[in-house]
């Protein structure tokens, strides 16, 4: 075992590097080989492990281009080496002679600055540059590199002034000039067709390209739930922002208005802000990553990656606390930051961040392992442009975005009523004594223009239920939702955001005001996919499902145990999935598609508590032609003292049935004390103190019904009867009768009580919401 | 001298390898699948085979056969009754399952996992295990005796017993097989804690509520192919493949047919591991690619990649269990995958499939569907040499594919075929890369129908750089049968943590997973038995976390000081992975021992390596579809290869159940056991396309 590599060790890319020769160093190696210039861990070189020079260029074309200016005769290691290579860069971009010269050159307090002029076609721009002395080895030698930063930072300094410079002042950007060979070979590429097999194979590969994103991050990552991800959370996007594949919708463009520096090929921005982030995450624990894809000094799009983090400060473990009134409480707030700058890990940042979190350790693989995906990502895409060109290669990134546009435009005419069209539905509290709160959201389109109005919609609560919507994260549920069913891959992209009108009220629940709560977003999140199906559905019943339990239920348990432990158990619950026109609903399902229920033995075997049941709840699930799916029933007894917290929801109101189904059953917990006293509790609870004994009965939503439940199957009827899915209260709603006596149908008395019941009862609505409709 | 005998059921086809263990020759010969009846498929293929070939069925030592299309329609057929005793408020386990469905909408209908047994013949037990082994509740006998009652009235022939915590304490469930016995001294009993003690109700339940729906079934397919074997005039040893790519005796299948559900997919990868050593790789991937999908698995110093868990998908149920099994994972595209346009002009293919029924248009069905096989031979790249090809109806089926997407038909076949090879090299880059492994580093096997008309594009889209088409890549699965090990695996859960486990603890479950092996061993492989046939693993991790450990121990030092051997094992391995050590506690999860019989390996025949020149094999010249033109392609039939051949690319080698595409740029060359190995170009190297 290495001394090296303790967990306080200073740096962590070139830890795990070091730690894992055989296995991890083959596969980044790999990655990176392909990849712009490497990070590299200031750590590392201090260390003397082997490195590769960042270098800007490949050195044998600087050399061929011959053009070294700047101050002569230094060796390759010297003080102008970098301004070398910006040159050569320069040049080779430009295709016109650039040269520059030094001005000034100082060293004080710990700091070297440069002057220099730049200059091209007989206009110059004269900036300054300044990096910091680092303080290892030969004091020369160190301010020799510092002037090297500085001089190169001077250069970028003064080349970004052409930036803005009259056109006639600069060439336009040409290609790199290329081998005869490879000149050949891209000529070849370039001239095939832009069409349907290209572009369908480039969407193949980019697809392909997030899986081994997600592949790195699983392998690289210490926490739990990014080592289990198989979620999306990679994204590509192209050189203007707009997202090509992925599933988080497009929030570079609006990312990088608002950050006052560029990024170059070797950087890499951390940011978890999510008042900052388009919708691209909108909770503090989600620290997400975005990187530019450079392929011959141009960009030609963008990788992300988000994931979870354990813990990233804030007022209880896990920062999500339930009682937060701010987002002060929920932890560090990363705002767009370079956490890798020109292909070296800003280690400063790196402790700054991880010393706010209680995982620190985790954090720091996981922050690892999202930057290799990145750069494996990075790695895949230059490997397109190698295969397919740079040019077609973004073309068929355009005619992504186009095709998708077109189907969603198709789908827009047939699915969005030319009537505006309202839903509303609520979320119950959020679990600060506030609630309920109202989503209201308006549907009509315009053409092939969709227009989605939340106006109506509650304003954001003082809780942490507030979701960040961003209109492009809006947006793109609303193309997922129009798609569904039809070809979900069209919205792996964000084509057809023109066609698409979000209005979310500033300061409503949808899209608060800074600096609003947001760590328990996900309640509101699910909400609105009920509202969003009811708004469309009015226009097309048949394509409506009835509401699910519509919540991620969590329960959890923490507390001390006699030996001094800590212990923290945390788990959801499933609850009722809805009826369709083809299927009920699954009694007992995971909202989340991801989240497996914890067997009780394995909770049992890890912590002090003992679940007593587990069972769906007969007549929980709205009755209908095609019934919701029941609700789950969980009984924990404690065998510690400590502290319960619930986090739930469709406790006030229930879950929807449509096209004649039925709603389903609230939600319902309570605490039955060892003294036999029972106290109820709300939907959501927060550090409730429990004693050994003690037991807290958790009932999940059921799940709503779908269709006149008298044109349900009697068969089906009495199969659910049998295996004790409903019970003989639960028959009533289906009108079926049985033989006397026996467990079978009397179909006559059945058919008749059928028609009876059709004569007697009020006309069946689209919807119905039991007995918590709205006033 | 002796031969040996590789069966494998299919979903299209049974394969059978017959391999002469004097001079190392083979004789393969396909039949058609009878789903039916597969025994029938076997008979016929095997009268076939024997009449094909000199080896007398006498001479014939071991037969080796894979199931898993057997086993598949076991569970479709109808098996008597099951009648299942659970932990009272837990009867909705297996209707309940694991909750998840993977799905990727929040707004619509997500239907129930079917259940093996039904609510209705569920019956709660009256008894508690605490997760430490206590009865928290007593069992009530009373009450249990009502409830075996019912179900014995309501006709269950078999009863599964899976009570809470039993893989810790299994007194409660033994107690109830007496009460059961009792009633009814005929019925067959399965216990939770004999046949997965793991942790994880549903999953044990599952795995042995599907054994028991498995059992009758696989007993009587089994002696109907010791029957047809015995008629046929052999009378050897007969094993069967399991899930893990080792091989049991037909008893122990019948008793475990649970252990053989995936024995195809995973015998395979162990026929490709045992075919490429030959050739000297022993880093692999391999590429199964068949009709309706292709299965893929990573082979690691010749040893293919395990999981603790076996997918059952393949018997459509979607939550896997706690059965070790060879990781094979599948990718929805294969020959049969039907190319189509569903919206806004996008060309997909697959997921559906047309099967063998209707097939690809090209098969003269009449199907005019456009499947990747129609693209193939409108690219020219499956020549009607051993095959009737209606290359016509391919034309016409991709044609119109084509018409409706503005392209030319050509173009729409190139598209189907490099979407397909997309798809397979995506699936097998995630596979290494997901483990912290370049694909750089393996070579890429391919077998089944397609898998060596695709395995050229699809190295070069995954980063191989070597490929090996085995000598016999049309019955691998039979192969690898016969390659397999007399082995097994004992699996016991623990799931405490390493300072809550007294080393007497520890040890005594060693001896008792020991014992079993060597008992095991004993009776399957008589002779063999010997403590360094047994091997042990401990499955340990941070409590709480994922990222598992299977360290390799021994009854030594698992018996000594095992749960501080153990933590420094783990916390070295988790330090060389992460470079950090956790402050929390270390869990063992399972404790397995391993006892495995090696066979006689088969060794395949070494030819004398001759000249390079293929001309002998030459069979004519063809127009072959690459990278947007036809190109002039010779055309070899591979059984007048001879060993020493090279051939550069474009080429095509024909086999009777398959095609080689040597792409131009790729060379290939047949070696001294008549395996393929291709190699790619230099500039396709390290994933460049």
């Amino acid at each position: 075992m290495s001394d090296e590599i303790q967990s306080k060790s200073p740096a962590s890319l070139d830890a795990l590097l070091d730690a894992n020769r055989e296995q991890f160093d083959s596969l980044f190696r790999h990655q990176m080989a392909a990849a712009p210039p490497p990070i590299v861990s200031p750590a590392l070189q201090r260390r003397g492990a082997p490195a590769t020079e960042p270098a800007a260029v490949d050195p044998g074309q600087v050399s061929s281009a011959g053009d070294y200016v700047g101050e002569g005769s230094h060796s390759a290691h010297g003080p102008e080496r970098g301004a070398g290579n910006i040159i050569a860069e320069l040049n080779r971009r430009f295709t016109i002679a650039w040269s520059a010269e030094m001005l000034e050159k100082q060293v004080r307090d710990g700091r070297a600055v440069v002057k220099c002029r730049l200059t091209v076609d007989k206009t110059a721009h004269v900036e300054s540059g300044s990096s910091r002395v680092d303080d290892e080895g030969d004091g020369s030698l160190a301010a020799d590199r510092a002037i090297r930063r500085a001089y190169e930072s001077a250069l970028k300094n003064c080349a970004l002034q052409f930036d803005s410079a009259p056109a006639s002042k600069v060439a336009t950007p040409q290609p790199v000039a290329l081998s005869p060979t490879e000149l050949a070979r891209r000529t070849v590429l370039e001239s095939r067709p832009l069409d349907t097999a290209v572009i369908e194979q480039v969407d193949t590969a980019l697809a392909n390209t997030r899986r081994e994103m997600q592949a790195v991050l699983r392998y690289g990552a210490l926490s739990d739930s990014l080592q289990d991800s198989h979620t999306d959370m990679a994204m590509i996007a192209d050189a203007n922002g707009k997202m090509v594949s992925g599933r988080t919708g497009s929030f570079v463009s609006h990312m990088l208005e608002n950050l006052d520096v560029k990024l170059g090929s070797g950087d890499i921005l951390l940011q978890s802000d999510p008042f900052l982030a388009a919708g691209a995450i909108s909770h503090l624990n989600d620290w997400l990553l975005l990187a530019p894809v450079v392929y011959e000094s141009q960009i030609v799009g963008y990788v992300s990656m988000v994931g979870h983090m354990s813990d990233v400060g804030g007022t209880v473990a896990g920062s999500m606390p339930s009682d937060a009134q701010t987002i002060f409480a929920e932890g560090i707030r990363i705002p767009p930051t370079k956490i890798c700058e020109d292909g070296r890990l800003n280690d400063n940042i790196v402790e700054l961040v991880l010393n706010n979190s209680r995982t620190p350790d985790v954090n720091r693989a996981d922050l690892m392992a999202l930057i290799a995906g990145c750069r494996a990502g990075q790695a895949r895409l230059m490997t397109l442009c190698d295969r397919f060109g740079p040019i077609l290669y973004q073309r068929a990134c355009s005619a992504l975005l186009q095709r998708s546009r077109k189907a969603v435009s198709e789908l827009i005419v047939q699915q969005v009523p030319v009537e505006p069209q309202s839903f509303e539905d609520q979320i119950d509290d959020d679990g600060c004594g506030n609630g309920p709160f109202k989503l209201k959201l308006t549907v009509w389109r315009e053409g092939e223009h969709a227009y989605f109005d939340w106006t109506g919609t509650a304003g954001q609560a003082p809780g942490p239920i507030n979701l960040p919507l961003h209109v492009g994260l809006a947006k793109m549920f609303a193309g997922r939702h129009l798609t569904q069913g039809f070809d979900s891959r069209l919205v792996r992209n964000d084509g057809f955001y023109d066609l698409i009108h979000i209005t979310l009220p500033t300061g409503s629940i949808l899209n608060p005001r800074f600096p609003a709560a947001v760590g328990w977003r996900e309640q509101v999140m699910c909400r609105h996919f009920d509202v969003l199906a009811a708004a469309l559905g009015r226009h097309q019943p048949e394509r409506l499902s009835a509401a699910s339990y519509g919540t991620v239920a969590q329960f959890r348990f923490a507390g001390v145990s006699p030996d001094g432990n800590h212990f923290d158990l945390s788990e959801s619950v499933a609850g009722g999935a809805a009826g369709d026109a083809g299927v009920d609903g699954r009694d007992g399902w995971s909202w989340n598609p991801d989240a497996a229920s914890t067997p009780a033995e394995l909770i049992e075997s890890n912590f002090p508590i003992v679940i007593e049941c587990c069972a769906s709840i007969p007549n929980t699930g709205g009755a209908g032609r095609n019934r919701g799916g029941n609700g789950v029933e969980k009984t924990y007894r404690v065998l510690q003292a400590g502290t319960v917290s619930m986090h739930d929801e469709r406790h006030e109101s229930q879950p929807w049935g449509s096209n004649g189904g039925m709603a389903g059953a609230r939600s319902e917990k309570w605490l039955l004390r060892t003294d036999g006293s029972r106290l109820a509790l709300s939907a959501k609870v927060n550090g409730l103190r429990v004693a050994a004994g003690d037991r807290i009965f958790f009932r999940t939503a059921g799940g709503g019904g779908y269709g006149d439940p008298l044109d349900r199957d009697p068969a089906r009827v009495m199969d659910d009867l049998g295996n004790g899915l409903i019970g003989t209260q639960g028959i009533k709603a289906y009108g079926v009768v049985m033989q006397e006596g026996k467990m079978a149908v009397n179909d006559q008395a059945t058919r008749e009580r059928r028609e009876a019941l059709r004569r007697s009862r009020k006309p069946l609505g689209l919807f119905d919401r039991g007995s918590s409709e709205p006033g | 001298m002796p031969s040996r005998l590789g069966i494998d059921v299919g979903g299209t086809h049974t394969d059978f390898l017959l391999v002469d263990d004097a001079t190392g020759a083979s004789y393969a010969y396909k039949e058609r699948s009878t789903p039916q009846d597969p025994s029938i498929g076997v008979e016929k293929g095997l009268g076939e085979l024997l009449r094909s070939c000199e080896l007398a069925p006498a001479d014939i030592s071991q037969v080796v056969h894979g199931t898993t299309q057997p086993v598949s329609r076991l569970l479709e057929a109808s098996a008597p009754p099951i009648g299942l005793l659970v932990t009272q408020n837990f009867e909705q386990v297996l209707h309940l399952a694991r909750a998840r469905d993977g799905r990727r909408s929040p707004t619509q209908g997500s239907p129930q996992q079917r259940s093996l047994v039904p609510l209705n013949l569920t019956r709660g037990i009256i008894e508690r295990m605490s997760a430490r082994g206590d009865a928290l509740v007593p069992l009530d006998e009373e009450a249990a005796r009502r409830s075996v009652a019912e179900l014995l009235a309501a006709g269950v022939r078999s009863i599964t017993v899976s009570l809470l915590h039993s893989y810790v304490n299994p007194v409660h469930e033994l107690r109830l097989r007496a009460l059961i016995r009792e009633l009814d001294s005929q019925i067959s009993v399965s216990l939770s804690s004999e046949l997965s003690p793991m942790c994880g109700e549903y999953e044990r339940t599952q795995a042995t509520v599907l054994n028991a729906s498995l059992q009758v079934g696989m007993a009587n397919y089994l002696n109907r192919v010791q029957a047809l074997l015995s008629a046929a005039q052999i009378h050897s040893t007969i094993h069967v493949g399991q899930s893990i790519g080792a091989r049991i005796s037909v008893g122990e299948a019948a008793e475990k047919p649970v252990n053989t559900i995936t024995s195809s997919l995973a015998a395979g990868a162990v026929g490709a591991a045992w075919a490429a050593s030959v050739s000297g790789f022993s880093d692999l991937l391999t590429l199964d690619m068949g009709g309706t999908s292709t299965n893929i698995a990573l082979v690691r110093n010749g040893m293919p990649r395990m999981a603790n868990q076996t997918d059952i998908s393949v018997i459509g149920l979607t939550d896997p269990i706690d059965i070790p099994s060879v990781d094979v994972r599948t990718v929805g595209a294969g020959g049969g995958s039907i190319a189509h346009a569903p919206i806004a002009d996008s060309l997909r293919v697959g997921p559906q499939s047309a099967g063998a029924v209707p097939g690809p248009a090209c098969y003269g069905s009449g199907s005019r569907i456009a499947t990747v096989t129609d693209a193939n031979v409108v690219l020219g790249r499956l020549p009607a040499t051993h095959v009737k090809i209606d290359a016509p109806a391919a034309h016409e089926a991709i044609g119109a594919l084509g018409r409706e997407l503005g392209l030319e038909p050509h173009r729409t076949a190139e598209g189907i075929v490099n979407i397909a090879n997309e798809r397979m090299a995506g699936a097998l880059r995630e596979m290494a890369i997901e483990k912290g492994l370049s694909t750089a580093n393996f070579a890429l096997v391919a077998f089944g129908g397609a898998g060596p008309m695709h395995a050229g594009a699809v190295a070069d889209l995954s980063g191989c750089t070597s490929i090996v088409i085995p000598r016999d890549a049309g019955v691998m699965s039979a192969a690898g049968v016969l390659a397999g090990d007399i082995s097994q695996q004992f699996a016991h859960a623990v799931a405490r943590t390493l300072d809550n486990l007294s080393p007497a603890e520890l040890a005594q479950l060693a001896d008792h997973l020991n014992r079993a092996a060597v008992e095991w061993l004993g009776r399957e492989s008589p002779g063999q038995a010997g403590q360094e046939a047994v091997q042990f693993r401990a499955d340990l991790r941070y409590q709480g976390h994922n990222f598992q450990v299977s360290a390799a121990t021994s009854l030594a030092s698992l018996t000594s000081d095992g749960p501080s051997q153990l933590a420094a094992e783990f916390t070295s391995a988790h330090q060389r992975r992460y470079g950090v050590r956790l402050d929390k506690p270390i869990e063992l999860l399972t404790l397995r021992a391993i006892a495995s019989s090696p066979v006689e390996p088969i060794r395949m025949k070494q030819h004398e390596l001759g000249g390079a020149n293929p001309g002998a094999g030459m069979i004519g010249q063809t127009q072959v579809y690459f990278d947007g033109a036809f190109i002039n392609t010779t055309q070899y039939e591979r059984s007048r290869l001879g060993a020493g051949n090279q051939i550069d690319g474009p080429a095509l080698i024909v086999q009777p159940d398959a095609t080689i595409v040597v792409h131009p740029g790729h060379s290939a060359r047949v070696d001294a056991y008549h395996n393929i190995v291709m190699a790619t170009a230099v500039h396709g190297q390290g994933g460049a396309h």
